[in-house]
Parts: C-alpha cells; structure tokens; sequence
C-alpha cells in the first residue's frame, strides 16, 4: 500500500458496517479513515482531506445531509451515500445536498466498488486548458469536439437536445444524474417540473443508442432519481 | 340507550304507517308492517333492544289496531294468536340476528387471527430458517476451515451470502406490505413510457434474471402511464423474481406491453409448469406459496404486494395459466385521457 493510494473517509455509527466497510476498501488498494459522528466526519474532512467519503445518512448526533452540505462549503471531494432501497426521496435530497451518487444497501462489493471507482476517477485533476476529447464505452463512442456519436463505428444523428443529455450524463459517467439536473441542462430552469419531457427525450435517446430500448445497456434507469450512463 | 330508543322510534313510525293502512288492511297484516320494523331493529341493533321492539309492537298493535281500538282489551280470540306469534317471531329473529352478527364477527376475528398466526408461522420459517443456515455455515467456517476444501468453503460462503439476501428480502417485502396497507402512502404520480420502467425493472433483477432469457413485446403506441414509478418498478420486479423463481432455467420470459380499451395491459409471461389449477386467485393472498415444500424461497408476500399497488392506481392484477404451457401476469392500468404534450 503506497501513499498514493486514495483516501477514503468511511462515516458510519455501526462498528461492524465500518469494518465491514474498511475490510473490502483496504483489500483494494485504499486507505481508509473512519468517523462514527457527524461532528468527528466534519474534522476529519477536515484535517484528512480525504480523496473520497462514504457517508450513511443516519448518524446518533445529526442529520447526514447536514455533514455532506457542510463539507461542500469547503471541498469539491466525491461523496458516495449508502442508503436503503425504497428512499428515493431520501436519495434525491442527498444528492440535491450535494452528494455525487448513491449505493443502496444491502450492497454487493462490485457495486460498491464500482461507484467508488467512477466517483474517483471524476475527481481525477484533469489539465485545466482541456476538456476531455471523446467519451468512449463499449461499443458506444462520442467525439465531443466533432461532436459526433457512433456506435458499432456507425454514426448516429441526435436532436441538439438529445446531445446535450448525453453529454451531461458523459460528464459524469458511471454516476447517477437527477431529473432536475437534467432537465436544467436541456431546457433550462424554466421546465424543472416536466419530468416527462425528459423521459420521452430520453426514450427517443435509447432508441438511437441501444438494441433494445426496454432492456437499455447504456442509460439506466434509476426510477425515482435520475439516469445513469455505464461507465465500464 | 340510543338503541332503545331508536326501537322505540321504529314501534311508533310503524304504528303511525299502520294508521292509514287499518282503513283497508285487517289488523292481522298490520302485524306483518310490526314485524319488519322488528327485523329493521334486530339486524341493526343488539338482542335487547330488539325483543323490546317486538314487545313493544304486541302492546301498540293491540292497543291500536285490535278491536276495541285504543284498549289492551282483546275481544276476538284470533288476536291472541296474531299477537302471540308475532311476539314469538320477534324474539326469534332478534335472537337469530344477533347470533349471525356474532358469527360474523368471529369469522372476521378468525380471519385475522388465522393472518397473525400465518405472518408468524411465515416469520419463523422465512426468517429462522435462513438465519440458522447462515449462522451453522459460518460457524463451520470458523472452526471447520482447515478440513473444509476450497470447494466446500466456497459452497458456504455462497450459502450464506444467499440466504443473507433472502433475509434482507423477506424484512423488505413485510416493510413494503405494512406500508401499502397503512393507508399513508401517498402515489407520487408521474408520466412514464411503459418502457422505461420494464427496463428498469429487468434490469433490477438481473441477477435473478440470469439464467433465463428474457424477451419484451411492448405495443410501440402505448400512452404514458400517469403512475408512481417506483411502486410500478416493484410490482414488475416481483412478478419478474416470481418468474424467474418458479421456471426451469434457460426458458422465456416475456413482459408484454399493450393498449385495451381505456387501459394499459402489462404481463409478464413464463413457460414454467404454470399456477396450480383452481389456485390463480389464492396465488395473491398473503403467504401463499405455490411450492409448499419449501424448496422455493420467498416472503410469500411479493404477489399481494403486486396487488395492493395495481389496486392503489384503480387497476387490478390477475394470474392465468396460458393455453400452451406457463403462467401469465395480468397487470391492467387505467389509461388517462390526457397525455402530456410534447415540450418545445
């Protein structure tokens, strides 16, 4: 275990959770730190300035939103929430919060290792002057400069607003995007409250991108959230 | 107290409908109009107030209706009788109604306690047995490890990862069943394409899914449905899981998508052995299992979850063996007239 490896801050009251949590971290290349309370996450966000942080919502001495919404009003580092299926509500204020994405519990190790590593790879530093040149993943390939889309090598045409969905969610591959972030991005804040004028450019997406439209490979439904674009 | 006088009240409406009627009726029919207020009384009320409505009448029917009128005095013998019997009457069938009212009730306490019982029976098998494997396997782990093979400790590890999940599963469907049945939860209706959300749930049972293959035929023309997503997503996914469950691996599953009149059909099919015969309405009660030996794992509540959420959106959900061979899922929806128009 080198230095270099990435430092992840693991909050979570329940002594076995974080073990649990250290065991599978640590048995992949990372070094991890733990916080039981609100208050020890925040200093330790503090003082470790970890590369990522794992954060349950329910915490003895506070609200988990408040830890992520404080921590953002100083750091840009990616938070991965756990938290229990059918809460999509608690989901979506989470991520409104400012968390980057969300693994639902109970969870299987490569899903949580596979959140992990898309939200690392987005806080990678990237060369300030450029933005990143194309978007590639399976047979899936989208020049962002030309901004052309291809797939199986053969090119695709979207609608202005069907790229620019696209790109919102290559921008933060692997992760999940909310409803209003992309409804914010195609049509501005004006139509927050229209959640079916994106599903229906979405469908029009996938018939465009996948095989079958009903069992999409690239752009997952997170029903209740948001979509997600595969990363891997 | 509000019984009695409510019999009170019926005995004088009676007597005042009985009033005019004396003109044409012999006095032995006005003892016929007694005799439903009695009834009216005795389904509505408890057995005393319903023998003191049938008392009661005795005393006015004679009094007003039995020559000589506004008199207890009874001339005519046949009066006697008229008035006997309908005292007779009235105590019986007060008595009779009050015993059904009670029989029903102790059917509905039967039922409930029959539902308790079968919740707890279910709790202790779906719950105890899974937990008993997991913590036998894990402790072989611990102290058999060295005389356990790769391959025999993979085995466990297996074991209890999957019975861990079935425990997880279990505690979710009775959560998800309490909080359908509270009456709090509230629809967070949105416009979908039947689409997205089949994809969604195929795609959230992809482990269950694997073996299978699995086919969509979804009518191209199908309005969007004014639904709450999530809910719809879980009702998909049992009825997916159940498939997948109780078909032989490497056969179809087919989720088909299309418009009735005024509705939006969803099904999902399978070519597994099908539903046991005269079962496809029970298959929906709570803890039934089609497989009563225990091989198949469930919370036995995933169907009447399917239910209460197709109800919930004014549908409905049945079960059918297929003419072929396989069971179908018959998920109907209401269509609304007014689908949402396309933005800019």
């Amino acid at each position: 275990m080198t230095s270099s490896a990435p430092l992840v801050l693991i909050v979570e009251d329940e002594p076995k959770m974080r073990r649990l949590l250290r065991l599978t971290l640590e048995s992949n290349g990372m070094r991890c730190e733990e916080a039981a309370t609100a208050r020890e996450a925040l200093s330790r966000a503090q003082t470790q300035r970890p590369d990522l942080i794992i954060a349950d919502l329910g915490l003895p001495d506070g609200n988990g939103l408040d830890v992520i919404r404080q921590t953002r009003h100083s750091s840009a580092v990616p938070i991965l929430v756990l938290s229990a299926r059918s809460q999509e509500a608690e989901k979506v204020a989470a991520l409104d919060a400012g968390a980057d994405d969300y693994v639902t519990k109970p969870f299987a190790t490569g899903e949580l290792l596979a959140r992990l590593r898309a939200a690392l790879r987005r806080a990678l530093p990237r060369p300030a002057t450029s933005e990143p040149a194309a978007f590639a993943v399976r047979d899936l390939r989208v020049d962002l400069v030309q901004r052309r889309v291809t797939l199986h090598g053969v090119e695709t045409h979207l609608t202005p607003i069907e790229y620019r969905l696209l790109t919102t969610l290559i921008a933060k591959a692997g992760q999940v995007v909310t409803h209003a972030e992309l409804l914010r991005a195609a049509w501005g804040p004006a139509k927050l409250d229209q959640q079916h004028y994106l599903r229906i450019f979405m469908a029009g997406l996938r018939r465009k991108l996948e095989a079958d439209p009903a069992q999409p490979v690239y752009l997952l439904t997170e029903t209740g959230v948001g979509y997600r674009l595969i990363d891997e | 107290m509000r019984s009695y006088v409510a019999a009170i009240l019926v005995v004088i409406l009676c007597t005042a409908l009985n009033w005019p009627l004396s003109l044409w009726l012999a006095p032995t029919n006005l003892a016929m109009v007694y005799l439903l207020g009695v009834v009216a009384v005795a389904t509505r009320y408890e057995r005393g107030p319903a023998m003191a409505s049938a008392l009661l009448s005795v005393l006015a029917f004679d009094f007003f209706f039995v020559p000589p009128v506004l008199t207890l005095r009874i001339d005519d013998t046949q009066y006697i009788v008229t008035g006997f019997a309908l005292l007779v009457v009235g105590v019986v069938i007060s008595t009779l109604a009050t015993r059904a009212r009670a029989a029903t009730q102790a059917a509905l306490l039967a039922r409930e306690e029959q539902l308790r019982n079968s919740l707890l029976a279910s709790l202790s098998h779906d719950l105890r047995t899974p937990l008993a494997v997991i913590a036998g396997s894990a402790s072989s782990l611990r102290d058999e490890r060295a005389r356990l093979s790769q391959a025999e400790q993979d085995q466990l590890l297996e074991t209890l990862y999957d019975e861990a999940q079935q425990v997880s599963l279990t505690v979710s469907d009775l959560l998800e069943m309490t909080r359908l049945h509270s009456g709090r939860v509230e629809l967070d209706r949105q416009w979908y394409p039947a689409e997205e959300l089949v994809g969604a749930a195929i795609e959230r049972c992809k482990r269950h899914l694997a073996s299978h293959r699995v086919q969509t035929r979804l009518d191209q023309q199908l309005p969007l449905l004014h639904v709450d997503g999530v809910l719809i997503e879980k009702l998909l996914v049992n009825l997916l899981e159940n498939a997948a469950k109780y078909t032989p691996a490497g056969t179809l599953i087919t989720v088909v998508g299309e418009s009735a009149p005024g509705a939006v059909v969803l099904r999902v099919e399978d070519e597994g052995p099908g539903l046991p015969a005269g079962d496809e309405e029970r298959v929906f009660d709570k803890f039934y299992r089609a497989a009563r030996e225990g091989a198949v794992t469930g919370s036995g509540l995933g169907l009447s979850i399917c239910r209460a959420i197709a109800q919930m959106h004014g549908g409905s959900i049945t079960a059918a063996n297929r003419p072929g061979a396989g069971a179908a899922f018959t998920v109907t929806l209401p269509a609304e007239s007014a689908p949402p128009t396309a933005p800019p």
